[in-house]
């Protein structure tokens, strides 16, 4: 199994420039007492453009992981016009999430395995080829994070926030197009986390040709110190309530006039718009 | 290095473990003889008191006994030959049940319906003592040496379906959609995944089933075959024997012992290795830090 390489034909960015399309998704959950259907989506419409840091804002419950399963093919909506990733449809293309990598919530690492023997958990399940490549890959990722003298080391031994570093190097080591990553820092504390918010822009402004980011996370200044478009969410089911570019360079902190600015304005907007409905 | 210092302390869980574990281990040994040679102290002032050697055979005599199966003497032929035959049994009944053990509790852990149709069978089967399986046996195939075995297996079954079904019942969700993510064959989700987070719960439900078959075949044998060592155990005790009915027994807990030493705690201690790693780099990370 070949899969396709950044730069290939095929990862070409689709005519319309967005690497994801969502147009029109419905997705009901069944409710756990059985009587109806909890609506998290109703005709929702975004679309994300190649190279952008989009972050995704919302109220927990929102349904803003359950967004980014749609778009890596974990679940299907109830309906749906289209959920396109690089101009292919998830659900009846499923391969084309090959290009997309997840970073949860937890660092999800197998407890069994090695650092190393995690990313090449996720290489092998890609199918990553030729497997010569994968020892390169994986020097340089580790490289990049801080774990070259720690590929041996399980799970427990090291630290959460080393963990997390390791599960964005089975994310990344394969260099996905698409990068899913839901709220991966929000069990770190604040420091560890700084310093991966860090690490990640770095990671990510490295490319000539940027990857897609989509970002989701409930901490408004994280919103802004990564995003390059920020999208807020309403509760469910969920809406776009609101929209901010950020065309500032980062590393950004809170420090800077303009961010602070954005981040007031948005935390106004959070509590009218995103707070819980009555 | 600003990088290393965010990270947090390390956790090092293996190293210095191994070493206390050994001592301990010292420790249980002698702690765990302490009730034992109380036991067989107060038994043997019973014994002296009582002056019924048959009935109340003392220390010594007990050995005696023992020391004829050690050296292969026996009244009913070889010692050795009735152990082999007991062994074997137990064995057949521990592989049918691991066997059916870890089909049915994988079924039922994965699947609902599997669970549901199981899991009234798995109860009733629980509620048998071993003792009604071998007449109902004896009556369906006659006095024949597979009853025993089989007996035995539908005594120990439940246990282990229930244990294999709670582990694989217990695969976490957020494990599987992650190796979802990375596009896992089904194969590899199997065998990188499932099978090794299944592996102390198969490992706990063997220890426990082979504990349990050890015991109850000397029960099945008493009742169900002439041969064995249930069969040794009857014969003396019908001739009102007690020390090599004790000292049969105490072969029997030996047998037992042996396999939990010598095969299931060295599988054990090979599967959960991870657990207990100690860190070969711990210079790397002085240096690094
Ligand atoms: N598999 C599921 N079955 C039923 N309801 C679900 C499922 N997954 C999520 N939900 C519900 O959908 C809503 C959105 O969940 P989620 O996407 O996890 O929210 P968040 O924005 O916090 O990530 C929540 O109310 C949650 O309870
Ligand atoms: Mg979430």
């Amino acid at each position: 199994m070949t899969v396709a390489r950044p730069g290939s034909n095929e990862l070409q960015p689709p005519a319309s420039g967005h690497d994801i399309e969502l147009h029109n998704v419905t997705l009901r959950f069944p409710r756990p007492d059985g009587k109806g259907t909890l609506p998290v989506y109703e005709n929702f419409t975004l679309d994300i453009e190649r190279g952008s840091f989009t972050v995704l804002l919302g109220p927990s419950g929102c349904g803003k992981s359950t967004l980014l399963n749609l778009i890596d093919g974990l679940l299907t909506p109830t309906s749906a016009d289209s959920v396109k990733v690089l101009g292919r449809d998830v659900r009846t293309d499923p391969d084309v999430t090959r290009h997309t990598a997840y970073v949860f919530q937890s660092a999800r690492l197998l407890k069994w395995k090695t650092l190393r023997g995690n990313v090449e958990f996720g290489l092998k399940g890609l199918g990553v080829q030729p497997r010569e490549r994968w020892d390169e890959l994986m020097k340089k990722y580790f490289g990049i994070v801080g774990l070259t003298d720690f590929t041996k080391y399980y799970p427990h031994q090291v630290s959460g926030g080393m963990q997390q570093r390791a599960a964005i190097v089975r994310a990344w080591v394969n260099e996905p197009q698409i990068l899913l990553m839901d709220e991966p820092f929000s069990h770190l504390d604040e420091i560890t986390a700084a310093e991966l918010r860090r690490e990640l822009i770095t990671l990510w402004s490295r490319d000539e040709q940027r990857r897609t980011v989509v970002f989701v996370t409930h901490d408004i200044s994280e919103a802004v110190q990564l995003g390059s478009r920020i999208i807020m969410l309403t509760p469910r089911p969920a809406e776009i309530c609101f929209e901010q570019i950020v065309d500032l360079p980062w590393p950004r902190t809170d420090a800077d006039e303009r961010s602070f600015e954005i981040e007031k304005r948005l935390r106004l907007v959070f509590a009218e718009r995103a707070g819980v409905k009555a | 290095m600003t990088l290393l210092r965010a990270m947090g302390p390390l956790r090092r869980p293996g190293a210095g473990v191994a070493g206390r574990s050994r001592l301990s281990g010292m420790l249980r040994l002698g702690l765990g003889l302490v009730p034992i040679t109380v036991l067989v102290f107060l038994y043997q002032q019973l014994a002296v008191s009582k002056s019924r050697p048959r009935i109340f055979p003392q220390v010594g005599d007990v050995w005696d006994a023992f020391y004829e199966i050690l050296i292969g003497h026996g009244e009913l032929g070889s010692s050795y030959d009735q152990i082999m035959v007991t062994s074997l049994r137990i064995v057949s009944a521990f592989a049918i049940s691991f066997v059916i053990g870890i089909v049915i509790g994988v079924a039922a852990g994965r699947n609902k319906l599997v669970f549901s149709f199981v899991e009234n069978l798995v109860w009733v089967f629980m509620a048998v003592p071993s003792v009604v399986w071998v007449y109902i046996m004896i009556v369906g195939l006659g006095l024949n040496p597979v009853v025993p075995p089989l007996a035995v297996a539908a005594t120990v079954m439940p246990q282990f379906i229930v244990l294999v079904a709670e582990g694989a019942k217990s695969v976490p969700d957020d494990l599987g959609e992650m190796a979802r993510s990375y596009k896992t064959s089904t194969w590899q989700r199997f065998t990188e995944l499932f099978l090794p987070y299944l592996v102390p719960y198969i490992i706990a439900a063997s220890r426990t089933s082979f504990a349990t078959a050890v015991k109850i075949m000397l029960v099945a044998e008493v009742i169900g075959t002439p041969s064995g060592i249930g069969f040794e155990v009857s014969y003396w005790d019908g001739k009102l024997f007690m020390g090599p009915v004790i000292a049969w027994g105490i072969t029997m807990l030996l047998m037992g012992l042996l396999v939990d030493n010598f095969i299931f705690s060295p599988i054990e201690r090979r599967v959960s290795g991870w657990k207990s790693k100690p860190i070969d780099a711990a210079e790397t990370m002085g240096a690094v830090i």
